[in-house]
């Protein structure tokens, strides 16, 4: 009897998360032969915002979690996000794989070393399977935005809590806007910039008001809990089909997460064509940049004890390590195909289907 | 029975509730429930219970319904838009149905500020009808003038509906503006024309106003008509000029109007209690169909009946003609059910390639697309713009009334479709011309 | 009977005032944080968290059983308007049952998820701050539960005949 698993990701159709399911359910159908399949609903079925309850529910077999979402569900999770621009400190061996990386050192850390956080998804009736990752944040701008002066006083719309944090550092109004409505907001003028990984911006329609992109600030990048499955649909697998289920994990993390970081390349090419000038934050914005990061990082491990997160320094510094472990490992990687086998051997392959989770 | 066999049964159940006369809210919600409850067993049905009603709830750009309401409620209550319809009424009295016609031209210039039709048609709603009925307009054709000329809002930009298919179909959102203002100016003359053709074969539709107005009154008409230029004015200019957002428009918008009946003297605690209250059972009474509409485009998603629907209405051929055909269908088809956002995230996987193939411009099917599912927002049997407007008339005048005050409309709406399939380039002059 | 149908309209209509109040923070939130955003250049922290899962929350669902009260719930009237008046009487008494369970589920699961929000802590983060919106969560079964027993009332009273008198009552 074969079973097709719903899989429901809050990105409308076409999107690279799209591509990423759509990746996962032709290769477990592959290796299950058609035992096991799977359907995407591209924003049908469940959005963003339910995405954790709908799971929870079992409304979804699959879901993409931006845990970020939930403060109260996901503590141990969220502060590893909140780290992200940690990636400042790595210098340029980081840049260009920021994504591949982070999504890659923060679904290992979670799969092996934080049990505190797969407690946190049980308690939400899930289990954590694996991730994908944006590039790097940039500034997308209406107006020059390069120069610790540019910065004084703009209007930036941010998406999480370590770039409000980074808006204020640096003299800027950090302002919190639904992501339906940034498009108008920034032409209209009623904001300046939009913190956002560059596709991101162009691929959601809000491209035609940005004119200036300046890349290196402020960095930190947006991982998603990718595949997290309903607790009894990954109990009612079998061993075979949790491997199988592992498998599409790797090249859907691998397809998502490469589309991302070449569509960054290729997004800028073409704004650029078409007038779009493209910066470099300036010496003073990046200095100033990593003396934040240097102190907020010390600051997030006290705020996060007041959710709850008690070991949060050794998480950070166990964390820290896997990081650039994975900066070393996807350096040289020419292809999706290529990573999608690198997370296999390297991640996904190492998980213990017959326990994890169960 | 299959996944679409319970689909079908579950419309079919629902259909039946709502001719029973159960509110359409809970005939959605309770409908939904059993067919989840049968499809995927009890677990999920519970469980979509809890998670839909609070997330479709809370939910930032919705809450532009509510205040855009406010505003409509607090100009009506504070008489602010009755010099504009005195006005209206003074100068337009010539006219066969000249406060309809007036009606539509205020519908379209507030679809300049208001990113939905629902929000257009409650506002519009409150001001004109009142108006018409006291002049004795026959109430289908007051209400249904207004709950046809709401569907312009969806049309001519803001408009949620073109943001959201301009970032699925990846087509620039400057065009699908463009190309909507003329698809929405279009509309607004059709339904003026109907209103024409209708008021001319029978006059006593909308009695022309007796008393002839000297030119002096009708110039000092015109000075009693600042509060509302001062207030689009105000909203209009703080949206061009950066300072808000608009789902943020529909608050500042409130606040202003009170500002402005506060100077005018007319604003009594009175008024902005009843504004307030007739909001509040509104919004409560909208959302919870849009509730129950949600879930049921879950249901559908789940059992596979949206993909069979599509499916069976574009295997009928493969000339680009019939599908487009088709996919006219379809939508009116989901159109009578569903809320249009809903409907649209259900098939548009499924259409935008096919679309692609006949060589048809994505920007120009965007436009067709908003028109259709804002048709739905009139069919019977769920129609969101007439409960609107039933919810404005309250007891005075029945839903079934309304919806036949719509038929008229609904015919030059499908004639405007054929139009724009025939000839595309009616909606893609203006982004031919400034894109 | 009456005393109950009076106990539970006078809440209802305490709800609707409660409704009231957050339209008009949501009118006032809103029209501050845009003020304080473009002339001081310094938004109001929470405008967006308070609006979307405090304000909306309340105006919808808290008067839910006031919408009933004054029979604003939308419905369709074409076929029933076609049948006699006994027919419709009798159609409507069994519709008031009808409605009422579906809103005794919702008003049930509701509760459940609320304490289960509770529970949690459920928040949100906007900007650098974290705001507590379980509270919310309870305005679901609030205006769920009054409307689906209003309904029953209303259903009671159709069995002993006693409808037409119960509305009369509280005029
Ligand atoms: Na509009
Ligand atoms: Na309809």
């Amino acid at each position: 009897q074969a079973r097709e698993l719903t899989f429901a990701i809050g990105h409308p159709p076409g999107s690279y998360l799209i591509k990423g399911g759509e990746d996962f359910a032709a290769t477990v159908s592959t290796e299950t032969g058609g035992d096991l399949t799977a359907k995407v609903f591209p924003m049908s079925l469940l959005n963003m915002a339910e995405t954790s309850a709908g799971l929870r529910e079992g409304l979804a077999d699959i879901g993409t979690v931006m845990s970020t979402y939930f403060n109260a569900e996901y503590p141990h999770t969220n502060l590893i996000l909140d780290a992200s621009m940690l990636l400042n400190t790595m210098g340029d061996s980081s840049r260009g794989v920021e994504g591949l990386a982070y999504a890659a050192a923060m679904a290992e850390f979670i799969l092996t070393k934080c049990p505190e956080c797969n407690a946190e998804f049980d308690t939400q009736n899930q289990v954590y399977t694996g991730a994908a990752g944006t590039p790097g944040y940039a500034l997308n701008c209406t107006k020059p935005v390069v120069t610790m002066a540019d910065l004084s006083g703009a209007r930036l719309r941010i998406g999480g809590a370590n770039w409000a944090r980074w808006s204020q550092a640096v003299g800027a109004t950090p302002v919190t806007m639904s992501g339906n409505e940034m498009l108008e907001a920034l032409a209209q003028g009623v904001l300046d910039c939009i913190i956002l990984s560059v596709p991101d911006v162009q691929n959601f329609g809000m491209g035609a008001s940005v004119k200036h992109i300046t890349l290196g600030a402020p960095g930190g990048v947006y991982v998603a809990s990718l595949t997290n499955v309903n607790k009894d649909t990954w109990t009612e697998l079998s061993e075979a089909q949790r491997t199988a289920f592992m498998k599409g994990v790797a090249k859907a993390s691998a397809t998502a997460t490469w589309a991302y970081q070449s569509g960054e390349a290729e997004v800028l090419e073409k704004v650029k064509a078409s007038g779009v000038e493209v910066h470099q934050a300036d010496p003073g914005v990046a200095a100033a940049t990593a003396s934040f990061v240097e102190s907020d990082l010390a600051g997030l491990v006290g705020a996060y004890s007041e959710k709850g997160v008690s070991r949060g320094a050794e998480m950070l510094a166990d964390f820290e390590g896997l990081l650039s472990k994975w900066v070393g490992l996807v350096k040289d990687v020419g292809s999706a195909e290529a990573l999608a086998d690198l997370y296999w051997t390297e991640l996904y392959s190492k998980v213990d289907v017959s326990k994890h989770g169960i | 029975m299959t996944g679409v066999e319970l689909g079908l049964a579950a419309l079919a159940g629902l259909l039946t509730l709502i001719a029973l006369r159960m509110p359409i809210g809970p005939a959605l919600l309770g409908v939904s429930f059993v067919g989840l409850w049968a499809l995927m067993g009890w677990r999920v049905a519970w469980g979509s219970l809890g998670v839909i009603p609070y997330q479709f709830s809370a939910n930032w750009i919705l809450s532009s319904v509510p205040m855009f309401l406010l505003l409509g409620f607090i100009c009506f209550h504070t008489r602010l838009t009755q010099g504009l319809f005195d006005a209206a009424r003074l100068w337009l009295s010539g006219l066969p149905g000249g406060l309809a016609i007036a009606a539509v031209f205020g519908a379209s210039g507030f679809a300049a500020v208001s990113g939905s039709s629902v929000a257009c048609s409650a506002t519009m709603g409150r001001i004109a009808i009142p108006e018409m009925l006291k002049a004795r307009y026959h109430p289908e054709l007051a209400t249904g003038t207004l709950a046809a000329a709401g569907t312009i809002g969806a049309l001519i930009p803001p408009s949620i509906i073109l943001i959201l298919y301009g970032i699925i179909a990846q087509v620039p959102i400057t065009d699908l503006f463009l190309s909507g203002i003329a698809a929405g100016l279009i509309t607004a003359a059709g339904y003026i024309v109907v209103i024409f053709i209708r008021v001319i074969r029978d006059p006593s539709l909308a009695p022309s106003i007796a008393d002839k107005a000297t030119m002096a009154e009708k110039v000092a008409a015109l000075k009693e008509t600042w509060p509302v230029i001062l207030l689009v004015i105000g909203i209009f200019g703080g949206l061009f000029s950066g300072v808000f957002t608009p789902t943020e428009a529909g608050a500042v918008g409130a606040a202003l109007a009170t500002l402005i009946a506060a100077a005018k003297r007319t604003l009594t605690v009175r008024a902005f209690v009843d504004a307030i209250l007739e909001t509040v059972t509104t919004t409560s009474s909208l959302i919870i169909i849009g509730i129950g509409a949600s879930l049921l485009t879950r249901f559908l998603a789940l059992s596979g009946t949206g993909d069979w629907l599509s499916g069976a209405v574009l295997s009928l051929g493969a000339e680009p003609l019939v599908i487009i055909a088709g996919i006219v269908l379809l939508y009116l088809l989901l159109g009578m059910f569903l809320e249009p956002i809903g409907a649209m995230l259900l098939t548009l996987p499924i259409v935008l390639p096919i679309i692609a193939e006949t060589g048809y411009s994505l920007v120009w099917f965007g436009i067709l697309l908003c028109k259709l599912l804002e048709i739905g927002m009139i069919t019977p049997p769920v129609g969101m713009n007439v409960f609107v407007i039933k919810s404005v008339v309250g007891d005075t005048v029945s839903t079934s009334a309304i919806f036949r005050g719509i038929v008229w409309f609904l015919v030059m709406d499908l004639f405007l479709v054929v139009l724009f399939v025939a000839m595309p380039e009616l909606i893609l002059f203006l982004p031919a011309v400034f894109g | 009977m009456h005393m109950l149908w009076r106990a539970a309209t006078g809440v209802a209509r305490i709800g609707t005032i409660l409704g009231g109040v957050a339209i008009a923070l949501m009118m006032v939130h809103v029209s501050l944080d845009v003020f304080f955003r473009h002339v001081l250049n310094s938004p109001l922290p929470g405008t967006l968290t308070m609006v979307t899962y405090y304000y909306m929350i309340i105006a919808t669902f808290v008067p839910l059983a006031h919408a009933e009260h004054k029979n604003a719930h939308i419905s369709v009237e074409v076929v029933t308007e076609m049948m006699g008046a006994r027919l419709r009487h009798h159609l409507q008494g069994w519709m008031y049952l009808a409605t009422g369970a579906v809103l005794t589920l919702l008003a049930w699961r509701a509760w459940n998820e609320a304490v289960k929000a509770m529970t949690l802590g459920a928040s949100q983060v906007q900007g650098s701050e974290t705001i507590a919106v379980w509270p919310a969560y309870f305005a679901l079964p609030f205006g769920a539960g009054l409307m689906a027993l209003l309904l029953m009332l209303r259903f009671l009273a159709y069995l002993t005949g006693q409808m037409a008198h119960m509305e009369r009552a509280e005029q």
